[in-house]
Parts: structure tokens; C-alpha cells; sequence
């Protein structure tokens, strides 16, 4: 009994001590082949039982005609996030022409971002699904079926027709995980549409979103729609984050702060696009204190009148 | 258990926590069913064998999670054995040994991943983490544990006739 307690004993101690050699091994980036070797055998069976899990969501519904209304609902949600997109690309326009008009000298935003990513959202074929999420409570990940052969890297945003889902943070060859921006290691720096004001939106360790240190003299009500702002290069600008549900505001203090609700459903993902050809903006040519321009305009910019 | 079928049990518990749970959160939380099936074996199994059952679930846990790599893995094999020293030297067979387990179990697994995390240089709020997640994420544990906790009993009677539950 006692020597067969001495070998459990050992083959405990090797196989912590082999947890720990992997995990500093993942820390010094000498881990990737082995997990995409792994992950390459294990991502078949991800996507068989994503199938058996939409059956067990389905099974949750109590209502009779469940199919019926689900078509029914699918097509008003595409109606829906057309009129977003229109929606906010017509205030970003409206924002962008009035901004124009009073600085003679600004160098004129490219218009036609706004236009072509919403033509990659909903043109682009090359959507990624997802096959999976984070095994934790502790950690918001979302794990796709596109990686480095793809042409995805690390750093690359993660969005949908709805909004701004999050950030790849590990690819291997046909995987990668993108950090969800409910998560709360997750910052992005954000701007309200209506007033401009700049915040840096956050996670929480329930997946609940917060724009912060948004200053105290800067106007933000229950409703205004958060986008990114642009600023220090990790997204584009102007794609949706959320719309305001609650302001905090004291006059203590430097900062306020508002609840945000996000446009995309995290609970349910199934299909992202990774924007490989993002290019970051180039803030060094942004005149100040003027937060949205940005590099080279592709066209002959207005004559003044 | 042969590791011919056990790998494949763990590999399939693994898929249905990464795949099919997320799906049907319950209030916003998730089980974590690969900590359940540790915890019940621990309580049913000879010392030991739960930490091998943790090292393997662990590792495919880890393929799939954001967090670096191992700490799934490192949490569930200590807990595996230390939940498993614990009910052979202190409380084999007891009622209240499930519940209890998976709630204590749930606490210590949050806590070396959120100290690894820290050791890592994650900015982590301890105090959050383990109000709002760790406290919610045990009841739930616990509430699903008669779920795995019974069938893998009916399964231990007939691997270990020779001990007592």
C-alpha cells in the first residue's frame, strides 16, 4: 500500500510538474505547435457538437410555432441591421459635413470607409464561424474557424454586421480566439456619436460594458450610440459599440461613467468577420484637437465655397 | 478506467463545456462541468486517479481557452488529488461531502487561476472576481453536482467494489 501510495504520490509531482513546464512554455510563445497540432484534431468535433447545441438552445423555447417566428424574426433583425448601418452612416456624414464646413483647412476623412466595410460586411463570404467559447467564468474568448492561413493575425478586429465583437489574440494555422470586449482585460477607446466626447469603453467580470473617463464637462444621455473612436490604432473608427442605458455622474469627480448596452449578441455568435485589410489610423497627421482625422484623402477634397 | 476511455469521456466533457454549454448560460453563468466530473471522481475513486482524470480534461480545456496555457490543467490535477487525499483521510462516504466539495473546489480552482493571472501581470480585482463570478459559478456547481455526482457513483461501485460510499 505504501509503495503504491508513493506512486500516485510520483505521478502527481510529474504531472504538475509537466503543467508547469507547458505553462511557461506558453508564456514564452514555445507552446504554439503542439496546441496547433491539438487543435487541428479537436476543431471537427467542436463543430459536430455545435450542432447538438443549437438543438439544446432550441429545446429552451416554449413557444409552439418556434420555427415560424424564428424566420419571421431573422428577417426583421436583417431589416433591422441594415437600418443601423444606413442610420449611422447617414449621422457620421451629417457629423463629418458639419465638421468640414468649419475648418476650412481639415484634411477630409475617407468617406468611403464607412461604405466599404459595410459592402465587406455584408458582401465578404470569407465569414468566420465560431466554434466555440471560453470553458471559463473567468474569461471571454470566442474560438474561430480561421487563423494564419487565412490571413488572420493577432491584433486584427473581430466585428459582425451589429457591431464590434472584439480582438484576435492567438491564432494558429486554422484557429484563433478573439478577447470578446465584454471581457474585462478588454479596453477600446470609444467616442459618443451624438457629442463626440471620448471614453475608453471596458469590460466587467460579468461581461457588462462601461465607457469610462469620459470628462465631467462633456454631455452623454441614455440612448447616445457609442462608436470607436480610432484613437491609438487597435479598430477602425466609427464601428458601433453599444447604446448608452445609464449615466453615472458625480461632481466630485474628474470623470463620469455609463452603462452600455451592446448591439451584438454575445450569447449568441455564430458567424464573425476578422478585418484583415484594417490599415491604423495614422494619428500623427491628425490636426488637434480634432480626433478623427485620418491619412491621405483618396479623392479631390470640396473647394471652399 | 482504461486511458482508451477515458481520454475520449474527457474529450467529449471538454466539447459539451466549450461548445454546447455557452449556449444555455444560466443567468449568465456557466457550469463547469469538467470540475464537477473531478471533484465526484476525487470523493468516489482511489487517491489519485481524479488528478489524472484533472490533467486530461485540463489539457483540452486549455486548447480552448483564451488564458495561457496550463493553468486549467495545473488547477484541476491539484484538486483532483487534493480532494482526493481528502475524502480517503477525512470523509469518505459523507452526505454533505458533494455539495461542500464542489463549492470549496470551485473557490480554490478561481483562485490559483486568478493567482496565475496575477503572476502574469494581469491586472486582476480579486474582490470582484470572487463576489460576482466564483460566489454564483459555486451555487451553480453545486446545484448541478447530483447530476454528475450519482452516475459516476454507479459507475465507481462497479470499477472499486472494495470501497465503502
Amino acid at each position: 500500500m505504501y509503495a503504491s501510495n508513493r506512486n500516485r504520490s510520483t505521478i502527481l509531482i510529474f504531472l504538475v510538474v509537466i503543467t508547469i513546464l507547458a505553462l511557461i512554455l506558453h508564456l514564452a510563445g514555445q507552446l504554439q505547435p503542439f496546441e496547433d497540432l491539438a487543435f487541428g484534431w479537436l476543431q471537427p468535433f467542436l463543430r459536430g457538437a455545435l450542432g447538438i447545441g443549437a438543438s439544446a438552445q432550441a429545446m429552451t423555447g416554449t413557444v409552439a410555432d418556434v420555427t415560424a417566428l424564428r424566420e419571421q424574426i431573422k428577417q426583421l433583425q436583417s431589416q433591422v441591421t441594415e437600418l443601423a448601418i444606413a442610420r449611422v452612416r447617414i449621422r457620421e456624414l451629417e457629423s463629418e459635413n458639419t465638421l468640414l464646413r468649419q475648418q476650412l483647412a481639415y484634411k477630409q476623412a475617407n468617406p468611403d470607409f464607412d461604405i466599404l466595410g459595410a459592402a465587406v460586411l455584408q458582401s465578404n463570404p470569407d465569414l468566420a464561424r465560431v466554434v466555440g467559447q471560453d470553458p471559463s467564468n473567468l474569461a471571454r474568448y470566442v474560438i474561430i474557424d480561421q487563423g494564419s492561413a487565412e490571413g488572420v493575425k493577432n491584433g486584427m478586429p473581430v466585428v459582425t454586421p451589429q457591431g464590434l465583437v472584439g480582438r484576435v489574440t492567438a491564432t494558429g494555422t486554422h484557429w484563433a480566439k478573439a478577447l470578446l470586449i465584454t471581457d474585462s482585460a478588454s479596453s477600446v477607446n470609444a467616442v459618443v456619436q451624438s457629442t463626440r466626447a471620448t471614453g475608453i469603453v471596458q469590460g466587467d467580470v460579468n461581461g457588462n460594458l462601461t465607457i469610462k473617463y469620459v470628462p465631467q464637462g462633456e454631455a452623454i444621455k441614455t440612448g447616445d450610440l457609442i462608436l470607436t473612436s480610432g484613437m491609438g490604432g487597435g479598430f477602425p473608427k466609427r464601428l458601433v459599440i453599444g447604446q448608452v442605458t445609464d449615466v453615472r455622474k458625480h461632481d466630485i469627480e474628474l470623470f463620469q461613467e455609463a452603462s452600455i448596452q451592446p448591439t451584438v449578441d454575445f450569447a449568441r455568435l455564430e458567424f464573425v468577420l476578422v478585418l484583415k485589410k484594417f490599415t491604423p489610423a495614422d494619428i500623427t497627421q491628425e490636426p488637434t484637437p480634432t480626433p478623427t482625422a485620418v491619412p491621405r484623402p483618396t479623392r479631390t477634397p470640396t473647394p471652399s465655397p | 478506467m482504461p486511458l482508451w476511455i477515458l481520454i475520449p469521456l474527457l474529450a467529449l466533457a471538454a466539447i459539451i463545456q466549450i461548445t454546447i454549454l455557452p449556449q444555455v448560460p444560466i443567468l449568465g453563468y456557466k457550469p463547469d462541468l469538467a470540475l464537477a466530473l473531478v471533484v465526484a471522481w476525487a470523493l468516489l475513486a482511489p487517491v489519485g486517479e481524479a488528478a489524472v482524470w484533472g490533467f486530461i480534461v485540463g489539457v483540452f480545456l486549455d486548447l480552448a481557452s483564451g488564458l495561457p496555457f496550463g493553468i486549467h490543467t495545473l488547477a484541476l490535477t491539484m484538486l483532483g488529488w487534493l480532494i482526493g487525499w481528502g475524502q480517503a483521510t477525512f470523509f469518505r462516504g459523507n452526505l454533505l461531502a458533494p455539495p461542500i466539495a464542489i463549492i470549496v473546489a470551485t473557490l480554490v480552482h478561481n483562485v490559483i487561476t486568478l493567482g496565475i493571472l496575477a503572476l502574469a501581470n494581469w491586472q486582476i480585482n480579486w474582490g470582484d472576481y470572487l463576489l460576482r463570478v466564483t460566489l454564483p459559478s459555486a451555487i451553480l456547481n453545486m446545484v448541478v453536482m447530483p447530476l454528475v455526482y450519482f452516475p459516476l457513483q454507479w459507475i465507481a461501485h462497479r470499477m472499486h467494489p472494495q470501497l465503502e460510499f
